[in-house]
C-alpha cells in the first residue's frame, strides 16, 4: 500500500462527502447559469422543475416515454426510449449508487436536516428490522406505478378507458424534488395546489402532503425518503454492473455492528452478511460511512473496477475516532 | 343588379373583371388606402376581412378537461412541441398593384424566402430542417406588401412566429439569449416585436393578466407615436401609443370564462392580434408613382393561456404541507413520549 492510499484511508470520507455534496448541489441546481448541462438522463433527482438546472432527472423523461401507445413504443420511437435508457444506465454504471450518496440534491437536503437535528440535540429514530423490510418494498411499488400509470395514457388496459394526460408524470407530482428543489432558485410555484382538474388537484395535494412528511421525517430519521425512492429501486436493477463497488471480506468481519449503526439508511445486512462479496443492497446509497467506521483492516473496500478507492484500516479508524474525541 | 352599358368590347372587359373579382377573393382592389385591412398571417385560410374560415368559435371548440370533442371541427392550432418538415401559412389578401415579398428569419439569423402562392387563398410555405442544431427555436415569418394607393405609400407587414422545437431535442437553447428572446429583422420596414412570448424551454408563456411589452421597429429602429392595438379573439381590444423607444405596454385581459368549472381547461389557448399603425408625412416616388404620405401597418398574432392564479392556490398548498409536517411531527413526538420508561435503578446493599 503506497503512502497516498494510506493517507486516503485515514481521511474522513464524510467530510469529503459533505463538500462534494455541496459542489454537486450547486452544479445540478445552478449549472444552467454557467451554461452547464450534464444530461437529461441523470440517475439522480436533478429536478426538471428547476429552470436553470445543470442536468435533469431521468424519471420525468422516462415517464413521458412510457405514455406512448405500444404501437409507437415498438416502432422508431422505441429507439429513442432505448437510447434514453442506455444513457441512464451508462451514467449509472460509471458511478453506481454513489449518485445517491454524493450527488442527489434531495439526499443532500436530508443530510443538512440531519445536521440541524444534531445541532439541536434531538435524538434520531430507527426502524425495527421487520418495519424496515416492509417499508423498503414501497419503492418497488412506486417504480411499478410510475411505469404502469403513464402506459395507461397511451394504451387501454382490460378495456378500461385511457387515462388523461394529467396522469403523465405521476411520480414527479408526488416527489419532494419537484416542490423543494425549485425553492432554491426562488421558484415557489410548485407549492400550490392545482385545481384545474380532479387529477391535478389530487396529485398536487399528495405532493404537498409528501413534502410535509419529507421535512418531518428527515428531521427524525436520517435519509428518511431514500427508503421509498423509486430511483433507488430502478438503479438497483443495474447495480451489479456498476464500476464502483462496495466489497466486503466476510472473513475479516468481527460483526461488531459499527457499520450498521453508522448506516444512514439502516441496512442491517451490511453487518450480518458475511458471505456476499458485493455488499451493495437496494437501499444502499454508497456513502461509505460503513468503511469509515470499520476498525478491521481490509474488511470493507470501495473499488473502481480493480482500483482501490477507499478501504477500512485500523489506523484510519483510530485516527478518525481520535479526531472525533478531540472535537475535530 | 349590375347594368352594363357601352360597346360590346367594354362590356366583355367589365364581365371579365367581375368574374375575376368573384374567383379571386384574396386579391384586393380597394382604391382608398384607408379601406385596406391589415395584412394577417394565419394557419387556416382567411377571408379578406381577416376572419379565419374555420366556421366555428375557437374558444368554444377548445379541448375540454374531460377529453376531445368527437366529430367536430377543431380550430387550426400549432404546437410548439411538434416540429413538422414544412410550414404553411395563409394571409388574408394582397393588392394586385403592390409588391409582395415574404421572408423567414431562422433561429440562427439566416433569412430565407418562402414559396409564395398568390391569388385565391394566398399562402406561403417553407421547409424546416429536422433535428436539433442552429435552426432549433423561433422562426419569424414575414409578409411585406408595399405599393402606392391614392398617393399614399402603403406598407403592410404580417408577422408570425413559429416555434421549431421538440422537447426530445433538449433545451440547450435556454442558455442562448438570442434564442429565448424574440428577434427582429432589420430589413423589415415596419415590425412588431413582443417580448417574453415563450419561456426558456421554448413553450408559449403568455397568460391572462400579463403586461405585454410591445416594441415597434422600422428597419430595426424604434418608432415613436405608433398606434398599437391588441385585440383578443373574444373581441376585447385596447389601443396605446408607442413611446420614444418604440415601446408600448398593454395588460392582457382575462376573458376565458367557461360555463362551469368542470369545463375549465388550463391549457386553453386564446388568441390575440397586435396591430400597429403609423402614418408619416413623407413625400417620394415608388416605382414611378409619386406619394405624399407613408402608411405603415403591421400585425403579429400570438396565443395565451389562463393565468395560473385562476386555478391554483398557494394557501391550500402550504396549509396541506404544514398540516402533514405538524401531524407527523406530533405523531413522532407522541410515540417517543409513550415509549419513555421511568429510570429504574437497582441498588445493591453490600
Amino acid at each position: 500500500m503506497n503512502s497516498l492510499q494510506k493517507a486516503i484511508n485515514s481521511t474522513s470520507i464524510s467530510r469529503f462527502r459533505f463538500y462534494f455534496q455541496i459542489a454537486a448541489f450547486i452544479l445540478l441546481l445552478y449549472g444552467g447559469y454557467l451554461a452547464i448541462n450534464i444530461g437529461d438522463e441523470l440517475p439522480t433527482f436533478a429536478c426538471v422543475y428547476t429552470d436553470l438546472r445543470g442536468g435533469s432527472c431521468y424519471l420525468l423523461g422516462f415517464q413521458h416515454q412510457m405514455a406512448a401507445p405500444f404501437k409507437r413504443m415498438f416502432s422508431g420511437r422505441g429507439i429513442a426510449i432505448l437510447i434514453g435508457l442506455a444513457t441512464f444506465v451508462g451514467f449509472f454504471v460509471l458511478f453506481n449508487k454513489t449518485w445517491c450518496g454524493f450527488v442527489c440534491p434531495i439526499g443532500t437536503i436530508q443530510d443538512w436536516i440531519t445536521k440541524l437535528r444534531r445541532k439541536l440535540g434531538i435524538r434520531y429514530s430507527t426502524y425495527s428490522e421487520p418495519v424496515f423490510q416492509r417499508l423498503s418494498k414501497i419503492k418497488y411499488i412506486l417504480l411499478a406505478l410510475l411505469i404502469l400509470i403513464p402506459m395507461a395514457i397511451g394504451n387501454s388496459f382490460f378495456g378500461l378507458p385511457k387515462l388523461n394526460h394529467d396522469w403523465g408524470v405521476p411520480f414527479c407530482m408526488i416527489c419532494p424534488g419537484r416542490t423543494v428543489l425549485p425553492l432554491f432558485s426562488g421558484d415557489f410555484s410548485q407549492l400550490a395546489v392545482d385545481f384545474s382538474s380532479k387529477t391535478k388537484m389530487i396529485f398536487t395535494v399528495l405532493g404537498m402532503a409528501v413534502t410535509g412528511l419529507f421535512f418531518a421525517g428527515s428531521f427524525v430519521k436520517t435519509r428518511f425518503f431514500c427508503l421509498f425512492c423509486p430511483m433507488s429501486a430502478f438503479q438497483y436493477i443495474f447495480s451489479r454492473a456498476g464500476l464502483i463497488r462496495l466489497i466486503k471480506d466476510g472473513e475479516k468481519c468481527t460483526r461488531c455492528g459499527n457499520c450498521y449503526r453508522a448506516c444512514d439508511v439502516g441496512i442491517r445486512a451490511i453487518a450480518d452478511d458475511v458471505d456476499s462479496k458485493n455488499i451493495v443492497k437496494d437501499d444502499c446509497m454508497m456513502c461509505f460511512k460503513c468503511i469509515e467506521v470499520c476498525p478491521e483492516g481490509g474488511c470493507l473496500k470501495a473499488k473502481f473496477l480493480t482500483l482501490p478507492l477507499y478501504e477500512s484500516t485500523s489506523a484510519g479508524f483510530f485516527k478518525r475516532m481520535d479526531g472525533k474525541n478531540n472535537g475535530q | 343588379m349590375i347594368a352594363f352599358t357601352g360597346n360590346t368590347q367594354g362590356s366583355g372587359l367589365r364581365l371579365f373583371v367581375l368574374v375575376l373579382l368573384i374567383l379571386v377573393p384574396g386579391v384586393s382592389t380597394q382604391a382608398n388606402y384607408r379601406d385596406l385591412v391589415p395584412l394577417r398571417l394565419s394557419l387556416a385560410p382567411l377571408s379578406s376581412a381577416g376572419a379565419e374560415d374555420c366556421g366555428h368559435d375557437p374558444v368554444q371548440d377548445s379541448v375540454p378537461a374531460t377529453g376531445r370533442p368527437q366529430g367536430r371541427p377543431r380550430p387550426a392550432q400549432e404546437s410548439e412541441h411538434r416540429p413538422v418538415p414544412t410550414r404553411t401559412y395563409h394571409f388574408n389578401e394582397h393588392r394586385r398593384q403592390a409588391d409582395i415579398k415574404a421572408y423567414v428569419r431562422r433561429p440562427d439569423g439566416s433569412v430565407i424566402e418562402p414559396e409564395l402562392r398568390l391569388g385565391v387563398n394566398p399562402s406561403l410555405s417553407f421547409p424546416t430542417l429536422f433535428g436539433d442544431g442552429p435552426v432549433h427555436g423561433a422562426n419569424n415569418v414575414y409578409v411585406v406588401e408595399q405599393g402606392v394607393d391614392d398617393s399614399v405609400f402603403v406598407m403592410r407587414t404580417a408577422k408570425w412566429i413559429t416555434m421549431h422545437h421538440s422537447c426530445r431535442w433538449g433545451h440547450d437553447g435556454k442558455f442562448d439569449e438570442t434564442l429565448i428572446n424574440p428577434q427582429s429583422l432589420d430589413t423589415i420596414p415596419f415590425e412588431i416585436v413582443v417580448d417574453e412570448l415563450w419561456d426558456t424551454n421554448f413553450h408559449a408563456r403568455v397568460t391572462s393578466g400579463n403586461q405585454l411589452r410591445i416594441r415597434i421597429l422600422s428597419f430595426g429602429r424604434p418608432v415613436q407615436g405608433a398606434k398599437v392595438t391588441l385585440t383578443t379573439d373574444k373581441g376585447w381590444s385596447k389601443t396605446v401609443v408607442s413611446d420614444k423607444e418604440g415601446v408600448a405596454s398593454v395588460q392582457l385581459i382575462r376573458d376565458y370564462y367557461p360555463p362551469s368549472w368542470s369545463e375549465f381547461h388550463r391549457t386553453h389557448r386564446g388568441r390575440f392580434l397586435v396591430t400597429a399603425q403609423y402614418d408619416a408625412d413623407q413625400q417620394g416616388v415608388y416605382k414611378g408613382k409619386p406619394y405624399e404620405h407613408i402608411s405603415y401597418v403591421a400585425t403579429h398574432p400570438w396565443k395565451y393561456s389562463p393565468s395560473k392564479r385562476d386555478y391554483s392556490s398557494y394557501s391550500y398548498g402550504l396549509l396541506i404541507g404544514i398540516l402533514a409536517m405538524t401531524v407527523s411531527g406530533v405523531g413522532v413526538y407522541t410515540y417517543r413520549e409513550r415509549r419513555k420508561r421511568p429510570y429504574k435503578g437497582i441498588l445493591f446493599d453490600e
